[in-house]
């Protein structure tokens, strides 16, 4: 039987410090209690105020359910052209969509770093419920309506989903992805190695530390593989990361970090500015194509 | 020994898979082999020494990719029907390094710039 997360009533039992949600004071400073978290908390304000230049050519997962959501409303008159059924399913809450930049520094949020620790929090339940019923039309696909949606590859027939696809990206330029997934990462590493973004790294280091916790800098913290061994997280990871966020907002960290990557960034886009244009132009028909599609209904 | 330990970690998230639930097959292109969920391969081609390494998992969690495979794949089918994100550090930290689209297949992750780089996925 399918395992499904249904975060509205997943029971997540944490040894959790801190008395509020809002609450950022030091970890140490606060007494340890057993919370019960009986709903996913929406994203902080913290994840949802990150933004990197790049957010404007890349696609967010809340733009990927608007594009996925058209091909949806395109396979379903496709598939009625074949006489097939393909049911549609009603959006998750936008709020409850992911931010894009969530984990980009590690942990962020005082109330997902008390629930999660340094585990990527479970989705929102609108999310959950659009995934898990997404599942399910796929599993209980026909072999028949399988083939009217995805096509014969063996025999290269095309399904309604490819050309659903094919339908949203119609006018839009080419463009090669490698240069762009190449320069996410090379400007990503670049930022940590800048001088005022080092110096954030030593202060939240010596503030970490000092709470027992010897990194160098986050994204060592929440790669520790102490904490991937674990379904749930445990006391000490829950601390480690209330830590880390406390001392992520008394160095200033994540404003250093975000103005550090926005100048490289910029200076990206800058250089090779006719690939990003295109980058732009391919993004925003795209959504554009898509919203028309949605809009129609 | 090499080749026994990739059939182990295969067969071990195959068994997984079998508990967690799977999706069926939802081909994207005529030259990717049968994949019932997520699947990554070491090598281009939906290569994995005649084997591979198939991951499913429910939704919100991220997965990393056991330490034997960290930074190792170079082609994918993701016969889901979401979108799977892939990072290029572990724990599903740092930018987003590919997103790999529901429904679809690279059999070389050099054309998206992420050769031999994925650490985690979600």
């Amino acid at each position: 039987m399918p395992v499904r997360l249904s975060s509205a009533v997943l029971v997540l039992v944490v040894a959790a410090n801190g008395c509020s949600a809002a609450t950022a004071g030091s970890p140490s400073e606060s007494g340890t209690r057993t919370a019960s978290v009986t709903n996913v908390p929406p994203a902080g304000e913290e994840a949802r105020k990150l933004v990197v230049p790049f957010d404007a050519y890349n696609f967010s997962p809340a733009e990927i359910m608007t594009i996925e959501a058209a091909q949806d409303l395109l396979i379903r008159d496709c598939m009625r052209g074949k006489g097939v059924k393909w049911k549609l399913l009603p959006l998750p809450a936008e709020d409850d969509i992911e931010p894009q930049n969530r984990r980009r520094y590690g942990v962020i949020e005082p109330q997902i770093a008390r629930f999660f620790g340094y585990h990527a929090p479970l989705d929102r339940p609108s999310v959950a419920r659009y995934n898990a019923e997404r599942d399910d039309r796929l599993r209980e696909l026909s072999p028949a309506a399988r083939r009217a949606a995805y096509g014969d590859p063996a025999n290269d027939v095309e399904g309604c989903s490819d050309k659903a696809q094919a339908h949203l990206l119609q006018d839009t330029p080419e463009t090669d992805a490698s240069l762009f997934n190449t320069l996410i990462r090379q400007t990503f590493d670049r930022s940590q190695r800048d001088g005022d973004v080092v110096r954030a790294f030593r202060a939240w280091s010596a503030c970490v530390q000092k709470k027992g916790f010897p990194y160098p800098d986050p994204l060592a913290a929440i790669t520790d593989e102490r904490w991937m061994k674990t379904e749930r997280p445990s006391r000490q990871e829950i601390m480690a990361a209330e830590t880390d966020v406390w001392c992520k907002k008394k160095s200033d960290l994540v404003s250093i970090w975000a103005a550090t990557e926005k100048r490289i960034q910029q200076d990206a886009v800058h250089t090779h500015a006719e690939y990003f244009r295109t980058l732009k132009t391919r993004k925003d028909r795209q959504l554009e194509a898509a919203r028309r599609v949605l809009a129609r209904g | 020994m090499k080749r026994k330990t990739t059939l182990a970690v295969a067969a071990l998230l195959l068994s997984a898979t079998s508990l967690i639930g799977s999706t069926a097959t939802a081909h994207a292109s005529s030259a990717a082999p049968d994949c019932p969920a997520f699947c990554i391969y070491e090598h281009d081609d939906f290569n994995f020494w005649g084997g591979r390494l198939v991951v499913f998992w429910p939704e919100g969690p991220c997965r990393t990719v056991h330490s034997s495979r960290n930074n190792m794949a170079s082609s994918m089918i993701n016969n889901t029907n979401r979108s799977v994100r892939l990072y290029d550090r572990k724990n599903c930290a740092g930018p987003v390094g590919y997103t790999a689209k529901r429904n679809s297949n690279d059999k070389d992750f050099t054309n998206n710039g992420f050769d031999n780089k994925l650490s985690s996925m979600r």
